[in-house]
C-alpha cells in the first residue's frame, strides 16, 4: 500500500507471512554532489551511533538489545546521478517470542527518536562524539584500500568518469574532505537534508497496517519543494581505451576494464542486456569464466557486470601479472565471439534461466522488496513478477548481439606486484 | 521419519538415514520460491593423515587435499557439474572447512533434477592426471589471493599460534608447494575413504515436500552400490592441555594503511559433542557479549579510548575435536590494543558476576538473532552440524539460550579464559617503498 506522508515522502507497506521479522527502511536521496558526498557518510556514522535520547553507543545498543535484537544500520549508497543515505532496522515478529510487545511499532519510534532527535548542543553536534565519528570515518576510508579487489574497482570508477567529480569519488566520501568539516556546518547540513531529501519509507512483513500508517503521519513530515532528482547518469563514450597502472607489494594482480554501455533500467535493450551479461562474463556459464577461468587456466575469478543507472559494463579478473597482454586478448576475443553470434541457443535457455532462479531467488529475501520499491520510486515505474519474467524469455539471439555491439572499451586500470616469479 | 515439530516457530523437520547410511533431513519453509540443499562429508583441512579405505597403514597426504579435491568433484569426462546445474537453473557452489566439505545449490525450479545431479556428481569421482593439474593453477591464484588478504593472515597467524604442532594451522587451500604433490590416487584415496554416504549428511530447505523429496532421494541412491563402511581412522595430533604448546607472541610486516592485531584464547578442555557442545557454544556466545559486545561496559570504555572502532569484532570457532576465541580490529596502537581485551579477559568477574540485567538483555538479544536466522534458509542449514550436535536444528537454541544462568557462564569462563590459553599476533604497516 502507497501512503504520501506529505510532498516528496512516500510510504510504502508490504504485507507479507513469508518472514519471522519485520523490516523498515528509510531513505533520505538527493541529487550527487561533489561538496555533500563526505558529510552524508559522516552523517550515517553519526545517526548509527548516537541520539539525544540514547547518547552513547552502550545506551543504542542496549535499547536494540531489548527490542529482542533489533538489526540497525545506517548506510550510503550512489544510483546514478543519486546519493542516499538509508536507515533501517529490523525486528522479529514477537509472535515468535515469548513477548506481547509491539516491536514493530517501537521501532518506528525508535527510528523517529534517531532522526528527529540528533544528539545536538548549541547547534552543532556533540563535539566529542562528532570527533570520534571523524576520526573512525577516516580510518575506515584510508582502510578501504587494503581491499585490492575493492581498491581496483574504485580506481577504474574514478577513470570511467574522470571528466565528473561526483561520480568518481566513493559514496563514502573522502578523507581530506573530513579535516575540513565542524560540527555546526554538519548540523546545518543535516537540516538541509531533512528539509529537502526525498523521503521513502518501506515498512515489509507481518504487522497492522492501519497501525504502521498512523505512526507514520503522527511525526508531521514536511513538503519538499525540491524537484525529484533524475534517475539515470549518462556516461560519455571516450571511443578509444586507456589503461592506467600501478605497482604495490602484492602476489595477485588485479586488471580491471569499463566499458561504454548505453543501456538503462527497465529502457530499450535492458532485458537483452541482462541476458548479454550473463552470457559475456555474469554466471558461471559465461564465456569470461570458460575461457579466462576454465580452459585457459589464467584467472581464479573473471567477472563482468551492469551499472544500468550510469550506462556502463565493467569486468573484473584477478590474475598472475605476467599474462596482462593474454588476458587481455581473451577478453576481447569473447566479446568478438558474442557479437559474431558464437554461442548456442540452448546455452542463452539456461542463462535466462539462471536469471530467473536468480530473481525468484531474491523473492527470500526481505531487502529485495526494500530495494525494488527504492527504484520503482526512483523511476517512477514499477514491473510484475509475471512481466519481468516474460521479457527475459522474449529475448532473442538476434537482440543480444544486437546488444552487444553497444559495448565500447573505454578505460582499464592494472594493479600489480611489478617483477612477478611465477611457477 | 522422524517429525519434529517447532510450534513456537511454526516449523516442522523430518529426518531419516537410508539404507545407504546417508541421515537426511527436511525443513519446508512456507511461502519461499527457492530450495537449498547442501550436501556435506566430515572431512576438512586437519583429516591430512589416515588410514586410506581398504588399507592398513597410517599415511600422510599433502596439505589442501580436501579442498582441491572439492574443486576437482564437478569435473567430469564430459561434461561439468555447473553445466548442469546451469541447464536446471540453478546456482551451486561448495566450499571446504577445517573439518567439513559441502556441496551445495539453490534452486527455484527442476527441484528433482538438481537434487539428482547434486547426488550424482558428488558420488562420481573423475580425476585424471591432466585434470589434476590443470587444477592446481586454479588453486595456486586462490592461495595467492588469500595472501594479499590482511585480515586471513591475521587470522591465520593466530591459528598458528595457538596450534602450531596441528594441521589446523594449515592454510586450507594448502601451498602453491603442497598442492603441487597432490596426484589423481591421492584424490581417489582420500574420496573412497571420506565420500562414504554413511560419513555424509544431506539438508535440505525451503520449497519441497518432504514424501516426494525423500522418495526421489531413496530412488536415486538405492540405485547406486556402496562398499561396506569401514570406521575411518585419521591422526590428528593431540594438543596440551595446560597450553604450553602455545607461541604468546608473533607479528609481522604487510602493506597495509593501519596495524591490526588479534588476541586469541584457545578451549584447552575437550567439548562433548551433542547437547553440552549446544549448550557451550550458546554459554560462549552470551558470555562474550556481555564481555566485550555493544551493551558491555568494556566497549564503551574502550571504544571511546579510542583503542577499539567499528572495526572491532569477536568471533567463536568451536568443531568436532578444537575450539578457540578471537578479537580482533584495526588499531593505531596493537600493544595497547592487546592489552586492553586481555585485561577484561582476566577481569571477566567484573562483567558477569552479579549482572543478572545485562544477561537478561543479552538473551533476548541472542534469542532474536535466532528468529532472523530463521529467515534464511542457508543459515538454517549451514548451522546444521550432525557431527558436532547431533539432530539438533537452529529452532532447539532459543530454550537452551533461555535457560542459561550466570552460574553456567562463571563456570565456563572459569575454564576457558585462562592466561596459559591467550596469544597475541599483530600486523604491522610495513614502510612505504
Amino acid at each position: 500500500m502507497q501512503t504520501q506522508l506529505a510532498k516528496g515522502v512516500q510510504l510504502t507497506t508490504v504485507p507479507s507471512h513469508q518472514f519471522k521479522t519485520n523490516q523498515i527502511i528509510l531513505n533520505f536521496r538527493a541529487p550527487i554532489k561533489r561538496a555533500d558526498i563526505t558529510k552524508r557518510a559522516l552523517l550515517a556514522n553519526l545517526l548509527e551511533t548516537s541520539s539525544a535520547d540514547y547518547p552513547d553507543q552502550r545506551a543504542l545498543a542496549h535499547a536494540l538489545a531489548g527490542m529482542y535484537g533489533a538489526a540497525f544500520g545506517a548506510g550510503v549508497s550512489r544510483k546514478g546521478p543519486t546519493h542516499n543515505l538509508q536507515l533501517a532496522i529490523t525486528v522479529p515478529n514477537e509472535r515468535y517470542l515469548a513477548t506481547d510487545e509491539p516491536l514493530t511499532l517501537q521501532a518506528i519510534d525508535f527510528l523517529a527518536a534517531i532522526i528527529f532527535k540528533p544528539l545536538v548542543k548549541d547547534g552543532h553536534f556533540d563535539e566529542p562524539t562528532f570527533k570520534r565519528q571523524v576520526t573512525n570515518l577516516k580510518a575506515s576510508i584510508q582502510s578501504v584500500d587494503d581491499d585490492k579487489q575493492y581498491y581496483a574497482a574504485q580506481k577504474l570508477n574514478a577513470a570511467l568518469f574522470a571528466a565528473d567529480e561526483a561520480q568518481q569519488i566513493p559514496s563514502y566520501g573522502l578523507a581530506a574532505d573530513l579535516d575540513q568539516l565542524t560540527s555546526s556546518d554538519l548540523y546545518a547540513y543535516y537540516q538541509t537534508l531533512l528539509a529537502d531529501d526525498q523521503i521513502n519509507i518501506i515498512v515489509m512483513g507481518d504487522f497492522d497496517d492501519a497501525a504502521v500508517v498512523a505512526r507514520w503521519q503522527a511525526l508531521g513530515f514536511k513538503d519538499r519543494l525540491a524537484a525529484r532528482p533524475a534517475a539515470f547518469y549518462h556516461h560519455e563514450n571516450a571511443g578509444q581505451y586507456t589503461e592506467t597502472s600501478e605497482i604495490q607489494a602484492l602476489s595477485q594482480a588485479k586488471l580491471n576494464l569499463g566499458y561504454d554501455f548505453p543501456v538503462f533500467y527497465r529502457g530499450q535493450h535492458y532485458y537483452a542486456a541482462l541476458v548479454f551479461n550473463e552470457l559475456f562474463g555474469g554466471s558461471p556459464l559465461s564465456k569470461l569464466f570458460m575461457n579466462v577461468r576454465e580452459k585457459a587456466s589464467l584467472a581464479y575469478y573473471a567477472s563482468s557486470s551492469l551499472d544500468t543507472f550510469r550506462g556502463v559494463l565493467k569486468v573484473s579478473a584477478g590474475i598472475d601479472g605476467q599474462n596482462h597482454d593474454q588476458v587481455l586478448q581473451i577478453i576481447a576475443d569473447q566479446l568478438t565471439a558474442i557479437q559474431q553470434g558464437d554461442f548456442t541457443d540452448d546455452l542463452v535457455d539456461q542463462l535466462k534461466l539462471g536469471l530467473i532462479n536468480d530473481f525468484e531467488s531474491s523473492l527470500d529475501s526481505q531487502r529485495t522488496f526494500a530495494i525494488q520499491a527504492l527504484i520503482d520510486d526512483l523511476t517512477q515505474q514499477t514491473v510484475s513478477d509475471e512481466d519481468w519474467l516474460e521479457q527475459v524469455q522474449a529475448v532473442t539471439r538476434e537482440q543480444i548481439i544486437e546488444v552487444s555491439e553497444l559495448v565500447t572499451l573505454n578505460n582499464g586500470f592494472f594493479l600489480s606486484g611489478g617483477q612477478h616469479a611465477s611457477n | 521419519m522422524q517429525v519434529t515439530n517447532y510450534d513456537q516457530f511454526n516449523e516442522t523437520s523430518y529426518q531419516t538415514k537410508l539404507d545407504n547410511g546417508l541421515t537426511v533431513t527436511m525443513l519446508p519453509k512456507a511461502g519461499y520460491h527457492k530450495t537449498y540443499a547442501v550436501f556435506t562429508t566430515n572431512y576438512g583441512s586437519i583429516n591430512n593423515t589416515f588410514v586410506p579405505a581398504g588399507q592398513t597403514e597410517m599415511q600422510r597426504f599433502p596439505d589442501g587435499i580436501a579442498h582441491f579435491l572439492e574443486h576437482k568433484m564437478f569435473e567430469k569426462a564430459d561434461h561439468d557439474a555447473f553445466q548442469t546445474f546451469g541447464k536446471y537453473g540453478a546456482s551451486a557452489n561448495a566450499f571446504t572447512s577445517f573439518t567439513r566439505t559441502s556441496y551445495l545449490f539453490s534452486a527455484t525450479r527442476n527441484l528433482k533434477e538438481n537434487l539428482e545431479t547434486l547426488l550424482d556428481f558428488v558420488q562420481d569421482p573423475y580425476f585424471t592426471p591432466a585434470t589434476v593439474d590443470k587444477e592446481k593453477g586454479i588453486i595456486g591464484q586462490e592461495i595467492e589471493m588469500y595472501d594479499d588478504d590482511p585480515s586471513w593472515r591475521l587470522y591465520f597467524g593466530m591459528i598458528g599460534n595457538l596450534y602450531p604442532n596441528h594441521p589446523l594451522q594449515y592454510d586450507i587451500a594448502g601451498t602453491t608447494d603442497s598442492i603441487a604433490k597432490i596426484t589423481a590416487d591421492d584424490l581417489y584415496a582420500a574420496y573412497r575413504t571420506f565420500y562414504h554416504p554413511e560419513n555424509m549428511t544431506l539438508f535440505v530447505v525451503g520449497k519441497l515436500d518432504p514424501d516426494e523429496v525423500l522418495s526421489w532421494i531413496t530412488a536415486n541412491q538405492s540405485a547406486k552400490n556402496f562398499d561396506a563402511f569401514q570406521p575411518i581412522e585419521t591422526k590428528i595430533p593431540a594438543t596440551a592441555t595446560d597450553g604450553h604448546d602455545i607461541i604468546p607472541y608473533r607479528s609481522i610486516e604487510m602493506p597495509v594503511a593501519r596495524a591490526k592485531s588479534v588476541v586469541g584464547v584457545k578451549g584447552l578442555m575437550p567439548i562433548e559433542s551433542g547437547l553440552p557442545a549446544l549448550k557451550y557454544r550458546a554459554g560462549v556466545n552470551v558470555l562474550l557479549e556481555m564481555l566485550f559486545g555493544d551493551t558491555s561496559q568494556n566497549y564503551l570504555r574502550l571504544y571511546d579510548q579510542g583503542i577499539i572502532d567499528e572495526s572491532f569484532g569477536y568471533d567463536f570457532e568451536l568443531q568436532n575435536g578444537f575450539d578457540f576465541l578471537t578479537f580482533s580490529g584495526e588499531t593505531d596502537d596493537p600493544a595497547a590494543f592487546d592489552a586492553a581485551i586481555i585485561d577484561g579477559l582476566e577481569h571477566w568477574q567484573t562483567a558477569v558476576l552479579g549482572q543478572d540485567e545485562l544477561l537478561a538483555t543479552v538473551k533476548k538479544e541472542m534469542i532474536g538473532r535466532i528468529v532472523f536466522m530463521a529467515n534464511s534458509l542457508e543459515a538454517i542449514a549451514n548451522r546444521y552440524d550432525q557431527n558436532l550436535f547431533g539432530q539438533a536444528t537452529i529452532f532447539d537454541e532459543p530454550a537452551i539460550i533461555d535457560g542459561l544462568r550466570l552460574e553456567d557462564l562463571a563456570t565456563i569462563a572459569e575454564q576457558l579464559l585462562t592466561s596459559q590459553a591467550i596469544s597475541e599476533y599483530q600486523i604491522r604497516p610495513a614502510a612505504k617503498n
